[in-house]
């Protein structure tokens, strides 16, 4: 695309970025329109299709750009784990990244994962001689805890007969101490 | 409903278009965008049928949802697989996925649901050690649930960065996750599983 004289602030383009992570954490990608999204960023809807091809090209964008979010302000540029509190809480994280699982065409096989790159490199730092299989599977448990714990533990507590409101801060605790138990396998502290 | 069918009649084939058209709509999009139209439509039923047998699209939704898990505890025909095996939710894309959605937008409370940690997973772990109480081993069968599905719906997104194009990376990380789902259930320590070392049951050994 030839950029044209007059550039719109960039930072249109930025807040129609963050729009469609905030709006893709509650929802899936097929019920979020273009204006949904300029209302979201509170810029002119022409916008939407003056940065990008169509809405689903602008969450496309957003999901490509969502890793490196991830590292740059959750894991502090890739110098430590995403905080447990924050992983297990952030609708922008396990939100973001089911609803864009859940959509068809998403996630291309060959793309980057900067979020498991990066914490595979903590990993590595920290456990130098360790195993290369120990070191992948730990990441991918880990990840895989992360974000399957908002969206299923409550459910499964429930059908497994616990209750929540007086067992949460056991299995509460009892899941940070798996984390804790697998970020320690390799030498990091959860 | 395929163009040519004929439109489902009387009370058994009515219902049974309506909850079977239920099954398939949960895994595309979440419970309560799921209109009682498009519920009828798919069914190749007439709208006011939904209130007439069920009372409302509430419950047909809810025994879509019954189909599924019912659907995936049985297993297919010829015994590929159970649905106790690990990670075996990635047989059935359909029920994972109407259950992320039906969480993600908080509607899940109101459908009864079964899922892994069926009663024969949480006879085993209390088989497999002496001691630890009850609520301690449905917690540890829950952990192990949630990771097992979570495993399955993010598949595609974990899977071709753990082998990255080296199958047996991929193979060697698999039998670890395996291990990891298995000590997770029992309540071991999981970061031991995940260097690949063996733990005895029977303990109540735990990462807390």
């Amino acid at each position: 695309m030839s950029a044209p004289t007059a550039d719109p602030p960039s930072t249109s383009r930025d807040a129609l970025i963050e729009a469609a992570i905030t709006l893709m954490s509650r929802r899936s990608p097929s019920t979020i329109s273009g204006r949904d999204l300029a209302t979201e960023a509170g810029v002119n809807y022409g916008l939407v299709h003056y940065y990008f091809e169509s809405a689903r090209d602008l969450m496309s964008e957003a999901r490509r750009l969502h890793g490196a979010w991830v590292v740059e302000d959750l894991m502090d540029g890739g110098t430590r784990p995403v905080d447990l509190e924050a992983a297990l809480e952030d609708r922008r994280i396990f939100g973001f990244i089911t609803h864009a699982a859940l959509e068809d065409g998403f996630w291309g096989p060959d793309e980057p994962r900067p979020a498991l790159d990066a914490l595979l490199e903590l990993v590595r730092e920290s456990d130098p001689d360790g195993d290369p299989v120990h070191h992948r599977a730990t990441v991918a448990a880990i990840t895989v805890l992360l974000l399957g714990w908002p969206i299923f533990m409550e459910h499964f507590a429930r059908g497994l007969g616990l209750d929540p409101d007086v067992d949460g801060e056991a299995i509460r605790s009892r899941f940070l101490g798996v984390l804790r138990s697998l970020y320690s396998s390799v030498g990091l502290a959860a | 409903m395929t163009a040519g069918d004929r439109a489902p009649r009387g009370s058994d084939e009515v219902r049974e278009a309506l909850v079977a058209a239920a099954a398939r709509l949960l895994g595309d999009a979440p419970p309560e965008r799921i209109s009682g139209r498009r519920l009828a439509a798919e069914a190749g039923v007439n709208y006011g049928l939904i209130h007439h047998y069920f009372g409302g699209k509430e419950a047909v939704l809810r025994d879509g949802f019954t189909r599924l898990s019912e659907a995936y505890m049985a297993g297919p025909d010829d015994g590929s697989w159970v649905a106790t095996d690990p990670f075996s939710m990635r047989h059935r894309p359909d029920f994972l996925r109407a259950l992320a959605f039906a969480s993600l937008s908080g509607e899940i409370d109101n459908v009864h649901l079964t899922h892994p940690a069926s009663d024969v997973v949480l006879e085993r772990a209390r088989r497999t050690r002496d001691s630890g109480d009850e609520t301690t081993i449905r917690i540890d069968v829950g952990i192990a649930a949630v990771f097992h599905l979570s495993r399955c719906l993010f598949e595609q997104v974990i899977d071709p960065w753990i082998g990255h194009g080296d199958p047996e990376m991929s193979e060697a990380v698999e039998e670890r996750l395996v291990l990891i789902l298995r000590a997770l259930t029992l309540g071991m320590d999981p970061g031991v599983a995940a260097e690949g070392r063996r733990q005895p049951s029977g303990g109540s050994a735990g990462p807390v």
